[in-house]
């Protein structure tokens, strides 16, 4: 089986929120009429130099046509030759680049067509399921002003209404809200919310986040993220010997996975597809078992076919520790699939149909196509007009 | 003074080896009607996932319109924020903050009626050695060629070369034999630049080999990046001095402290500009440590920009690499920069010092298209890769 073409539509989701994010599907072709399915999920992080497409095309072109998708290490292996960065140096956050994500989209896409072609879900040439189901969590973004408490009370009612109950949770804009935020959550929810952590979003200098951590902690989580500076490795390693609960961090790359395993800076590797696809991301979790490290699966939140390779990675992968981040399709209005990837509460249950277990629905993906481009549109990775 | 107006221009420059490179031309306007202009350079670094310009431009202006140029801090403080450092060379986010640093300090120098050197410090130099690049020698065949272009720049006054090596050590030895009996003392080596292809103890044996045989100023990029260690165990047992890229203020304390390097080699290109490598030499000056200038080709502007930089450094003992305006074949400006006896001469006129053209801004204009034909090995390594091109020039490694 060999790849013929590829095709690249950009789609726009919108979240519940308001904000729009920019992603885009990719279909690999082939001469035995299998179609894979792919996606470069939630482009708006790279809002500021978002890529072009019709360059994208000739690249994928020349990349990808005439592929054998079973040869994934060997995709990745060229691909190190034209992206050199990707999955080997990349700092803390975002935890993925551009080219990274493009890998990611790509080696989803191989993976999908190598399932459908044996007739397989993606985990079992990953090795295998571990588990049926992953435990996940929902963001809530930082309240930037007190006002805001009430509406996201109302806004984790719903969550709950859902079956979701459990949160991790972004400080550090305004801790008087923060604090407000979390006293009211518990006493509106009790101990029914499960606060998996606080993200502090390398916003601090650890001593200061420290003083934070103090002033949050009763309020009950078990982990807290992103403790200081981007590269204050020393910093994070300060926190996590004066901190009761576990300190955790995006993995980018290697290069910085070994940083971080070196100074001892933290207890539980978070770990993306997105980083450099389920191949890359599985030698980060490999990296993070030699060195002892707990591990959790995390996201940039993708639509349902990128959800789906979080699925197949954490279905296969020895170990979760912690309750992962993907719930894009929870977040998002809008998706391109028949049938959503499935949540049961917090639970995303892993699909076990061929590939990545999910059917596109050309007719919804043609109702969002929209253009990478346009700036003055709310957005929630830009830090601009976020909200 | 507020920022009225940004524009970037995508154009296309060949080079003299035959290849084809992009870069982005920034122009900045002030609601005084001062302009200045600034060189996004050489993107064809980035071939697979080039950004979109206009968008680009849009945020830009969105970001900038309305700023006092002047606020040079204030301004890259926001900038940073958008396009934060990226961990390693060929960032996108290094590339566009050098190309609003390079324009805001033109418009503001040419405002002020003087060199860009004096919004740094002042110049302590006028002049910078520089030296030619040989670019890697992958085959046999190619070590004649090679020693022949190195008389075409000794003839043109350049007398000093560094030498991309360790991707063919045959070649490499052949090449280094060839150049001490045609040239002997007339052409200097700055260094070996091993470009990260190499661990520390192959890259210590080749050195070692070819040391045998010349002497050379330093050594660069001698262990697989980010491998600290691997440079550390190297400079211990070289009696060369080491030199690295550095990527970003944590990247050049880590190499510091860890007794990794005793030369940082600073790129605005990489770094987002002249502040930022600024910042970077006073590490350096601090640890005791060498900077030396390096580049990623640049066009005439980023050219005088780093001829800026280095007029200013209080200490500049090694060459600088900024020889890209004689690498290309054409520019944007009218008054380049000048070489004078292998020395990059610092401009004295206002600004930055070359004058961008209209007329040839409109010649060598893209449209900002993927342009870099059906080898995309070629497009990455710069040249056009020759059949049975070894598979190490292919594994991540860029050869300039």
């Amino acid at each position: 089986m060999k790849v013929t073409a590829v095709s690249l539509t950009p789609v726009r989701t919108t979240r519940r929120t308001g904000t729009v994010s920019v992603h885009i599907v990719l279909q690999l072709k082939t001469d035995e009429g299998l179609v894979g399915l792919g996606e470069i999920s939630d482009l708006d992080c790279y809002r500021m130099h978002l890529p072009d497409l019709d360059s994208l095309q000739v690249a994928l072109d020349r990349m990808v046509v005439g592929r054998d998708p079973f040869r994934q290490a060997h995709f990745h292996q060229e691909l190190f030759g034209f992206l050199p960065t990707y999955l080997r140096y990349a700092n803390t956050y975002p935890p993925f680049t551009l080219a990274s994500q493009i890998a990611a989209g790509v080696e989803m896409a191989l993976y999908d067509l190598a399932g459908k072609r044996l007739g397989t879900p993606v985990y079992n040439l990953l090795g295998g399921k571990m588990r049926d189901e992953l435990e996940m969590t929902y963001p809530i973004f930082q309240a930037k002003r007190l006002e805001d408490v009430a509406r996201y009370l109302d806004l984790i009612q719903d969550l709950v209404d859902m079956g979701v109950t459990r949160l991790r949770y972004y400080v550090g804009v305004d801790v008087e809200a923060d604090e407000r935020f979390l006293a009211s959550l518990r006493d509106r929810f009790g101990d029914s919310i499960h606060l998996k952590g606080l993200d502090f979003q390398g916003r601090f200098y650890w001593k200061d986040m420290l003083r934070l951590y103090e002033r949050l902690s009763p309020y009950g989580f078990d982990l807290v993220e992103s403790v200081s500076w981007a590269e204050d490795y020393e910093g994070m390693a300060e926190v996590r010997r004066r901190v009761d609960v576990a300190v955790c961090e995006h993995i980018s790359s290697y290069a910085q996975a070994m940083r971080m395993i070196r100074a001892g800076a933290v207890d539980v590797f978070n770990i993306t597809h997105q980083s450099g696809g389920m191949w890359g991301a599985a030698r980060l979790f490999a990296l993070a078992d030699a060195a002892g490290l707990q591990c959790l699966i995390s996201t940039t939140q993708e639509m349902s076919i990128g959800t789906a390779a979080v699925a197949h990675l954490g279905a296969s992968v020895p170990a979760l520790h912690f309750a992962g981040d993907a719930v894009g399709p929870l977040l998002y209005n809008e998706d391109v699939t028949v049938e959503p990837i499935r949540y049961e509460g917090n639970r995303l249950i892993v699909p076990d149909g061929p590939g990545l277990g999910i059917v596109l629905d050309e007719a919804k993906m043609e109702a969002i196509r929209g253009s990478l481009i346009e700036w003055d549109r709310p957005a929630h990775g830009s830090g601009y007009i976020a909200d | 003074m507020k920022l009225s107006h940004l524009d970037l221009y995508t154009i296309r420059v060949g080079r003299e080896t035959g290849v084809t490179n992009e870069h982005i031309i920034v122009r900045l306007e002030s609601t005084s009607g001062a302009t200045g202009w600034g060189e996004m350079s050489d993107l064809s670094h980035l071939p697979m996932y080039r950004f979109d310009v206009p968008q680009l431009e849009l945020s830009l202006r969105e970001i900038l319109i309305g700023a006092d140029p002047g606020q040079f801090n204030a301004i890259e403080r926001r900038l940073i924020g958008f396009f934060p450092d990226e961990g390693h060379m060929y960032s996108r986010s290094g590339l566009i903050r050098q190309g609003i640093d390079l324009a805001l300090h033109d418009l503001v120098a040419r405002d002020g009626g003087v060199p860009v050197h004096q919004l740094l410090g002042g110049a302590v130099r006028d002049r910078i050695p520089v030296c030619y690049p040989v670019f890697r020698l992958r085959t046999e065949d190619q070590v004649g060629p090679a020693l022949d272009r190195v008389q075409t720049k000794l003839d043109e006054g350049f007398s000093t070369i560094r030498i991309y090596v360790g991707s063919a050590p045959a070649a490499d030895e052949m090449f280094v034999a060839g150049f001490v009996e045609r040239f002997g003392a007339r052409v200097r080596i700055k260094s070996l630049d091993f470009s990260n292809l190499l661990d520390w103890r192959r890259a210590l044996a080749h050195t070692e080999r070819l040391t045998a045989m010349c002497d050379v100023m330093l050594v660069e990029s001698v262990a697989p990046r980010d491998d600290i260690e691997g440079l550390a165990e190297f400079r211990r047992r070289s009696r060369w001095p080491v030199s690295e890229h550095v990527h970003g203020a944590r990247h050049a304390w880590d190499l510091l402290r860890r007794g990794g390097v005793d030369i940082l080699n600073i790129s605005p290109y990489v770094l987002g500009g002249l502040r930022a490598s600024l910042r970077i030499a006073a590490v350096a000056e601090a640890a005791g440590a060498s900077v030396l200038v390096g580049t990623t080709q640049e066009l005439n502007l980023g050219t005088a920009a780093a001829a800026h930089l280095g007029a200013v450094l209080h200490a500049l003992p090694f060459p600088a690499d900024n020889t890209g305006p004689r690498l290309y074949t054409s520019d944007v400006v009218t008054d380049g920069v000048e070489y004078e006896h292998g020395d990059l001469l610092v401009p004295t006129g206002p600004g930055l010092g070359p004058v961008v053209d209209a007329m040839r801004l409109k010649d060598l204009s893209s449209d900002g298209r993927w342009s870099f034909g059906t080898d995309l090995a070629g497009a990455l390594d710069r040249t056009v890769a020759p059949a049975g091109a070894s598979a190490a020039s292919r594994d991540g490694s860029i050869s300039k």
